[in-house]
């Protein structure tokens, strides 16, 4: 999977506390991506079995259920492990060019 | 929150159209997922002030949009690449939406500024009835829609009334010069005091949204 801005962005989002459960607009918030962006990629994700999703149970009447996300355990060492490579490779000096995440930025 | 109701339903519209291009297997999931956040998004009060709120939310709605348009295959589970060859005539289809409507509002802020120069060149030179009636018609419309008590706002028929007040001053001037009654100094003044009011009233509307717009950043903390 090639490494996107992006892509780092929602890793990073996830490894922050890779148990907890996000949902699509928290995703948003923290990885600071459009809905156009995010999704796709989370669904790309799915496809590639690093990401499940489930549906949780509403709290209120009248409420719609929301769909939360997770790293499964492969997606969780394969963001380790790219995040790790994406690090080498900025040490080592100029190679193809990825826009930091807003956290790597600060 | 005042609105709502109307807000959800418009972003509703733009998450069903963004549906439509997904593959029926997967389209009423995504749906109900889009449309489960869409008043999370709108209650969410970190966000901001609620004009803002509501922003976000039609503007998550719109993007949902373009990400159906331009990454559907990642939806049919397929990777990068795979069937990539469509995604550059359909960037370029969606630039080309893009730069239409710059172009449709920028036709629009032409006409705008054209209808204020015209005005301004009736009070200078000289009015002509046909536009000055046109004027005064154009801004009772505009009062007739702020009087509907759903967008109703006293601050709000001030705009229309300034220039109605400006459009009958330029009318009588126009008809009593060739007829040669009435002072025409008298509704000269009459048309300019209307004009400086309704000057006035972008003004205060221009400072007005400054004021907001330098609430809206120190909210969010931008800048």
């Amino acid at each position: 999977m090639r490494m996107t801005a992006p892509l780092e962005r929602v890793f990073r989002v996830f490894l922050d506390d890779p148990a907890a459960l996000r949902y699509g607009y928290d995703l948003m918030k923290a990885a600071g991506l459009p809905s156009g962006t995010l999704y796709p990629l989370l669904a790309r994700l799915q496809a590639r079995g690093l990401v499940v999703s489930a549906w949780e149970t509403p709290q209120h009447d009248g409420e719609r259920p929301r769909r939360y996300y997770h790293l499964t355990g492969e997606g969780i060492e394969v963001a380790r492990l790219e995040l790790a490579q994406l690090s080498a490779r900025r040490r080592r000096g100029p190679g193809r060019r990825v826009r930091p995440a807003p956290a790597d930025a600060r | 929150m005042r609105g709502e109701r109307y807000a959800l339903r418009a972003g509703e519209f733009l998450v069903s159209r963004a549906c439509r291009r997904l593959p029926a297997r997967i389209r009423q999931e995504r749906y109900q997922e889009w449309l489960a956040e869409l008043p999370v998004i709108l209650r969410d009060r970190d966000t901001g002030p609620a004009p803002w709120r509501v922003v976000r939310m039609l503007a998550f709605a719109a993007d949902t949009l373009r990400g159906t348009a331009l990454a559907a295959d990642a939806y049919r589970g397929a990777h990068r690449g795979a069937a990539a060859r469509n995604t550059a005539a359909k960037s370029i289809r969606w630039l080309g939406t893009g730069l239409l409507l710059l172009a449709g509002l920028l036709a629009c802020a032409l006409v705008l500024l054209a209808y204020e120069g015209r005005i301004i060149y009736e009070l200078a030179v000289g009015p002509d009835l046909a536009f000055s009636v046109t004027i005064v018609l154009v801004n009772l419309g505009f009062f007739a829609v702020g009087r509907i008590p759903r967008w109703a706002s006293p601050e709000r028929g001030w705009y229309p009334l300034s220039k109605i007040v400006a459009g009958v001053g330029l009318s009588i001037r126009a008809i009593a010069g060739p007829a040669g009654w009435g002072h025409p100094l008298l509704f000269a003044i009459i048309s300019y005091c209307g004009y400086a009011i309704s000057v006035i009233c972008l003004g205060l509307a221009v400072i007005q949204a400054a004021r907001y717009l330098t609430r809206l950043r120190q909210g969010s903390g931008v800048g």
